[in-house]
């Protein structure tokens, strides 16, 4: 906001200071007082037609909606006295009179804040006692969204989504009054490439994913910040998993979906389509032991079959997919033994002026701060992540990886490597910044991280280097202040 | 020596309980009595009853047109405390009800009995049955159930 002057309110009888111009809501929200609201989303231009976020104001007869009142000096304001909570409640009922209550089949049941207002402020059985109104259910929308116009509360966050933010002006409201409903203008489908994210600002369950549609209900998910690997933006995520119960007896599938987590300095509260749907590599078609040449053997032969290449002249291909953390210490392994060391990445993509960037990798920086560079070499042993078409045609090729890929058996080796949603570590995004993902699962099989297998290397060739995430964070960060400050 | 008669001590019990049960059975049998004495009851031709309050093995139910009134809204999977309930849904394409099981297991080599599913289920798709207390199996894997054997007649 403009200005940037530093202003005092009163809410709720404590002294808030705010920037002039903020909104109310969102100074009350800050100074954690939270006040309900359907169609207010701090990434949308407000729109004030819900009437859920109506508070008192000293001096004004009338409760105004806290969405479209920026704050002014000296304002008392109060949230949640009787009158406002008996309105709120006459908000509620209003809205349920035409809401079809099928919870038990709606996937947003347990993140609806529908069903928290309820439970916060109505509480009261249907009075209404018509017929409710008839609507289009089940209207699908293109890509992996499915519409259901009798669960939508018309708060219209998803046309202003795409007004506001994607720009593609997709959807509108047709019709009026208690028949009106969101739809698609004439000949189009919402193919946008952040069409995701209209199931997450949805307060209800009108939009769901087509693609988490059914699978799972919502609190059965553990849910572990990380970060998306997908490009060099970084963007904060959230991977939701389920490993409980019987399920694992009957399926193989641990990660159920990912959503965005706010960072206003990256990736705001959006992320794109590639980075929503693309988790599925975590779970189908791992690589679960070591390989050698197409046979499943164990990590003792493993070993063995390492030892017989001592001597040979050796080139490391590390992966602008490893964390800070295990590229310093693979570089330090590779010092050590005097191997060479190369970068290797996802080639450069599409971009948009969002969020996604050109380049479509997590840690390319990471990789720039260590001096590690993309070039090829001639040596007769390659050792390749992640990517096994990068592979030169050598003698011998030893490969980390962690998914399957079509000719496995002309690689001498083999190892399984944990995906990043199975350790812990840094990335270093395009603006420079260090973000944390953390472990939401354990390695699949005999799969670990690329910081161990660097140990197991280690320890083949007979050097002592302990893994230690923690001290390779320290060290890392020393480079990270050298390469800042010049 | 002491051993021997320890073992002809034992067995004057056991041929005190015979013949002390046999005399009240046959006075009960002649209606002479009403004590019935310790009798074994032979199974399977003949059966103890069940209390009327005990619910056993479950059923799943369905509705007039046959669809199974389960709507794979995992209630039950959420209110199990064993947490032998394991749900698999998918869409229902034709009918208005959008969502059907695909898959409904109860594991109840785990289950405890408690009912808390046919308590949460909001659609009266799970029941628990009386009287059959027959469950036993040869193998851990048979006790799980699926669609099939909980809808069987």
């Amino acid at each position: 906001m403009p200005g940037g002057k530093r202003i005092k309110i009163i809410i709720d009888g404590r002294e808030v200071e705010t920037e002039a111009g903020t909104l109310l809501i969102k100074a009350a929200e800050d100074a954690g007082i939270y006040i309900p609201r359907f169609c207010y989303h701090e990434g949308l231009r407000p729109d004030g037609n819900c009437r859920m976020c109506l508070v008192e104001i000293e001096g004004l007869r009338k409760p105004v909606p806290s969405c479209m009142t920026p704050v002014k000096e000296g304002m008392i304001v109060r949230t949640n006295t009787p009158a406002l909570q008996e309105h709120r409640k006459k908000v509620l009922e209003f809205i349920l009179t035409s809401h079809p209550m099928d919870c038990p089949i709606c996937d947003q049941a347990g993140e609806c804040v529908l069903q928290d207002y309820y439970f916060d402020y109505d509480l009261e059985d249907r009075r209404y006692l018509e017929d409710r109104e008839r609507k289009p259910k089940r209207v699908y929308w293109g890509k992996n969204l499915i519409y259901d116009a009798e669960r939508c509360i018309l708060c219209r966050r998803c046309v202003r989504f795409l007004d506001n933010v994607t720009g593609t002006r997709e959807l509108g409201v047709f019709e009026r009054g208690i028949h009106s409903y969101i739809g698609l203008f004439d000949g189009k489908k919402i193919e946008n490439d952040y069409s995701g994210n209209l199931v997450d600002i949805c307060p209800v369950g009108a939009i769901t994913d087509l693609d988490f549609r059914f699978k799972m209900r919502v609190w059965f998910l553990d849910r572990t910040p990380s970060i998306c690997p997908f490009c060099a933006r970084g963007c904060n995520i959230e991977i939701h998993t389920n490993t409980d119960r019987l399920r694992n007896r009957f399926s193989s599938q641990r990660v159920f979906r990912i959503k965005p987590r706010k960072n206003q300095d990256v990736n705001g509260w959006w992320i794109c389509d590639e980075g929503r749907y693309s988790y599925k590599f975590i779970d189908e078609g791992r690589i679960l032991h070591p390989m050698s040449n197409g046979r499943k053997i164990t990590w003792e032969a493993a070993g063995k079959k390492l030892r017989e290449i001592i001597g040979n002249e050796i080139r490391v291909y590390l992966s602008a997919w490893m964390s800070n953390e295990e590229l310093i210490y693979w570089k330090r392994l590779a010092d050590l033994l005097q191997w060479k060391v190369s970068l290797v990445k996802r080639p450069d993509g599409d971009e948009d002026k969002l969020l996604r960037v050109k380049d479509k990798n997590p840690n390319t920086t990471g990789a720039k701060i260590l001096g590690i560079k993309e070039e090829r070499g001639n040596e007769e042993v390659s050792v390749v992540f992640h990517f096994p078409e990068f592979a030169p045609e050598q003698r011998i090729k030893i490969g980390i990886f962690t998914n399957e890929f079509p000719d496995m058996e002309g690689w001498e080796l083999i190892l399984p490597a944990a995906v990043f949603a199975e350790k812990e570590g840094h990335w270093t995004n395009f603006q420079g910044k260090i973000q944390k993902f953390q472990k939401a699962l354990e390695p699949l099989g005999e799969a670990m991280d690329e910081g161990r297998i660097g140990e197991f290397f280690a320890g083949a060739f007979g050097i002592e280097l302990p893994w230690d995430r923690q001290e390779m964070e320290r060290e890392f960060l020393k480079e990270y202040k050298k390469w800042s400050g010049s | 020596m002491k051993l021997f008669w320890e073992a002809i001590k034992g067995l004057g019990i056991t041929a005190r309980h015979l013949i002390v049960n046999l005399w009240k059975f046959s006075l009960y049998y002649v209606g002479l009595s009403r004590d019935k004495g310790v009798v074994t009851v032979e199974y399977p031709e003949e059966r103890r009853e069940t209390f009327p309050r005990v619910r056993l093995r479950h059923r799943l139910l369905r509705r007039e047109d046959g669809r199974l009134r389960c709507v794979a809204c995992f209630m039950c999977a959420t209110a199990c405390p064993a947490e032998c309930i394991y749900i698999e849904a998918e869409e229902d394409p034709d009918h208005p009800l959008e969502k059907r099981p695909r898959q409904f297991l109860i594991d109840l080599g785990k289950c405890a009995y408690c009912g808390f599913c046919v308590e949460a289920c909001p659609e009266d798709a799970i029941r628990m049955d009386v009287h059959i207390p027959e469950l036993a199996e040869y193998e851990r894997d048979n006790l799980i159930y699926d669609i099939e054997k909980l809808t069987k007649k």
